[in-house]
């Protein structure tokens, strides 16, 4: 079981609304998961639809002017979502000149940062089971209880399983681009 | 196993989110308490590689009028294609206002558009009458966290109000009538 399965539903769908030309449709839906991880990053809710807003219209702007992708949507969104997010605790120019250099370095910046949103990325070098623990947890959120089960493991060795993922998450957070 | 109160409440969001529940970060946030950063950044790098859930109606409407420049009920009422003059004739009906009144419920309304209402003093039965109209809770949309520029207008609205006070009425206040008592919690609710 790899991240690509998660996330095939989502990346089929998308492609057919960026097809259709459906733009606001396609960034409307993606609304719940900005506002989501905005708020996570922001110290409160006006600054979470603020910073959200500005990812919105960052995304329809592109999409406007025709911008072609070869990563599924979702990368770019949450890709933007990150230059957003740090840009608004920033100094605005420097976030500017980090935007744009982006863009201008090759056929598709987005690719760059592609891993940053693969669950399999993360889980590199874990042991299959310890693999297996972390997608039913993170996909399916399964509680450790039922891993067990499903699995026919041990829970403390699921409960080890899961606290190794955890590390590996917290080792990734990047300290609000500060 | 999580001990540490962080970790656990990150725990409960992942089982939650991942069974589909949709849970609030706001509120998860909140239990944090002072570790609010901490889970928040958990909470935003599992969100990165989580499956992608869909966007609720008040959610689109909430940023749509970020984006618009406008309030959330002025965003609902462009979503459902009403203008005003039918939202004030709806709640006229529902509220069985006298006809005397629809000018002053016409800007009760266009007040609470403008979230420049205090929603705990707006009565049940104008909730519920809006929820009919716009067959959504407008009361989830109103008195939501203010952008600076809309606080700044709220506060030149108050410093009027303290300024004024001191000088002495030239009449008798007027008694609260149902307009009152429905939008801004003067008085008992009328009685239909």
């Amino acid at each position: 079981m790899s991240s690509r399965g998660i996330h095939d539903v989502r990346d089929i769908a998308d492609a057919r609304l960026l097809e259709a030309g459906d733009h606001n449709d396609l960034v409307e839906s993606y609304y719940g998961h900005i506002v989501r991880r905005c708020r996570a990053r922001t110290r409160s809710e006006a600054e979470a639809l603020e910073v959200a807003a500005e990812v919105a219209i960052r995304l329809l702007e592109e999409l406007k002017r025709g911008r072609q992708y070869r990563v599924p949507y979702r990368v770019v969104v949450n890709k933007v979502i990150d230059w957003k997010s740090k840009e608004h605790y920033a100094p605005k120019p420097l976030k500017e000149v980090e935007l744009e250099e982006h863009e201008d370095s090759g056929p598709d910046p987005y690719s760059a940062f592609e891993s940053d949103y693969d669950l399999d990325v993360l889980l590199e070098g874990l042991p299959t089971r310890e693999h297996e623990v972390a997608v039913l947890r993170l996909r399916e959120g399964l509680e450790p209880e039922e891993i067990a089960e499903r699995l026919g493991a041990n829970r403390n060795a699921v409960d080890q399983a899961w606290h190794r993922v955890k590390q590996k998450l917290k080792e990734r957070i990047d300290p609000r681009g500060a | 196993m999580a001990h540490d109160p962080t970790d656990a409440l990150f725990d409960q969001f992942v089982t939650e989110y991942g069974q589909g529940r949709d849970p609030d970060v706001r509120d998860y946030l909140h239990r944090a308490g002072e570790k609010r950063a901490e889970l928040g950044s958990l909470i935003d790098a599992y969100l990165a590689i989580a499956p992608i859930a869909g966007t609720d109606e008040e959610t689109a409407i909430l940023v749509n009028a970020h984006i618009a420049g406008h309030s959330p009920v002025v965003e609902l009422r462009e979503r459902r294609a009403l203008d005003i003059g039918a939202v004030v004739q709806s709640l006229q009906d529902k509220l069985a206002i006298a006809p005397a009144l629809a000018k002053r419920l016409r800007e009760a309304y266009e007040d609470l558009e403008r979230d420049w209402l205090d929603p705990s003093g707006v009565h049940s039965s104008v909730w519920t009458a809006l929820r009919e109209v716009f067959a959504f809770d407008v009361e989830k949309l109103v008195g939501h966290e203010r952008p600076a520029m809309v606080q700044g207008a709220l506060l030149r609205r108050d410093e009027g109000a303290t300024l004024a006070a001191p000088t002495a009425p030239e009449h008798e206040p007027t008694p609260p009538d149902d307009i009152d008592r429905l939008f801004r919690g003067r008085g008992q609710a009328p009685t239909p």
